[in-house]
């Protein structure tokens, strides 16, 4: 049968637009990037440091998140949170989930 | 205290960082890897496993700040590539070539095979170098130029139909022409009566005229790709009009203060002293024409992508 790569790759593809959807719909309670990574893994959601940091940074950048430094701790750390633009496009995504479940329900016919 | 891994993997991101962003990222980084680290200490590694591990994690920095910028990873991306190889290839003929006219030019004059040999080796993998290098560097200047607004509309689809082969014939010309500038002090066969060459253009030409034309055509070259791929505007038809219109005026300046053709070697072949400005007059006249065609043609195309998007 296929190789373990194919698997990988297209597993990744599938996952792949599921981290946004994930990350604005967690971020709904503020938190910073350590606590989402694990988070995130914990919820079923498994994405690399390496791809989560740079994400928030552009999600921001894009308004649907904002952030906050919080310095009540030794370690200041930055917080992101879910903007109103952020929620709205989460609600749209996730009925677009719903939708894309619901059609690959009737091509398995297992409505 | 010299600088744990953690500073050093810091630095190497920043430093590729746009420096209003650097403090920011930088601040965010530490923490969470502090975060990641405390994570495995508690998991029980010894500190510099955890130090280690937590970084290689996070890959290389390179990388990740080409993620954190959304720059290109690659010198030329796939939108180039194909016709980059291409146009590689056909360059590297150009090194054989070299060799050859090199080689018997040199034989010509009476130098040792061997030596001769030397020569052309030696300036064919010149050739191939600065070619190649030249060409590398023009593709990635063109990958980062900036991409069109407008979507894109069958109109963009090149004049010729093969792009790259139509680029392929104008930047052949320049260099055909590039090559006898410089090779025409050594590759004659019309010779005076003691034996001297004589070079069918002016040898007043060299050593200060020449390597001057040799620029105007590199940059002709680079100006042929250039609109090839970025697709014709009313500014680049201005850049083409002054590129077309100054190289003509440069070579009227020139051929009129014989720095074009070499009388003398006219007047020994027997065609007359007379010939040398005879056929400069028609070349003057014929290019005059061309430059008028491509500088109207460069606004033409202008407009009708204007007017088509």
């Amino acid at each position: 049968m296929y190789e373990d790569e194919v698997l990988a790759t297209h597993r990744q593809e599938v996952r792949r637009g599921t981290v946004v959807l994930a990350c604005l719909l967690t971020l709904a309670q503020p938190n910073y990037g350590y606590a989402l990574l694990e988070s995130l893994e914990r919820a079923g959601f498994p994405v690399d440091a390496n791809t989560l940091y740079p994400l928030l940074r552009r999600l921001e950048k894009q308004g649907l998140l904002s952030s906050e430094w919080n310095t009540d701790e030794a370690r200041p750390r930055k917080f992101y949170a879910t903007s109103p633009d952020g929620a709205a496009l989460a609600e749209l995504l996730y009925r677009d989930w719903v939708d894309i479940d619901r059609s690959l329900r009737t091509l398995k016919g297992t409505t | 205290m010299s600088p744990t891994l953690t500073d050093r993997y810091v630095s190497a991101l920043t430093r590729l960082l746009p420096a209003r962003q650097r403090k920011d990222i930088a601040q965010e980084l530490r923490a969470s890897i502090a975060d990641a680290v405390d994570e495995r200490l508690d998991a029980g590694a010894s500190e510099r496993d955890a130090e280690r591990e937590t970084l290689a994690e996070l890959g290389d920095p390179v990388l990740l700040a080409a993620r954190y910028t959304d720059r290109p990873t690659a010198l030329i991306g796939p939108r180039y590539y194909g016709d980059y190889r291409r146009l590689l290839g056909v360059l590297t003929t150009i090194g054989p070539g070299t060799a050859i006219v090199v080689t018997v030019a040199q034989v010509l004059y009476a130098v040792p095979l061997g030596l001769a040999l030397l020569a052309g080796v030696g300036a064919g993998l010149a050739a191939t170098a600065v070619s190649a290098a030249a060409l590398t560097a023009l593709f990635a200047v063109v990958e980062r130029l900036p991409r069109r607004a407008e979507p894109w509309a069958p109109v963009n689809l090149p004049e010729g139909g093969d792009s790259v082969g139509s680029a392929l014939g104008g930047i052949a010309f320049l260099l055909g022409v590039g090559a006898l500038l410089v090779l025409s002090p050594w590759f004659t066969t019309v010779v005076d009566p003691s034996g001297q060459g004589i070079p069918v253009l002016s040898p007043a030409l060299w050593p200060a005229w020449a390597p001057l034309i040799v620029g105007v055509l590199a940059l002709a070259i680079v100006f042929a790709v250039v609109t090839e791929y970025a697709g014709w505007s009313i500014p680049l038809a201005l850049a083409n009009a002054i590129v077309v219109l100054g190289g003509f005026g440069l070579f009227v300046v020139a051929a009129t203060n014989d720095l074009f053709l070499n009388a003398a070697f006219f007047d020994t072949i027997g065609w007359g002293a007379g010939a040398a400005g005879t056929i400069t007059v028609v070349v003057i006249a014929l290019l005059g024409v061309n430059a008028i065609v491509e500088t109207i043609g460069g606004f033409v195309k202008a407009r009708r992508r204007a007017a088509a998007s």
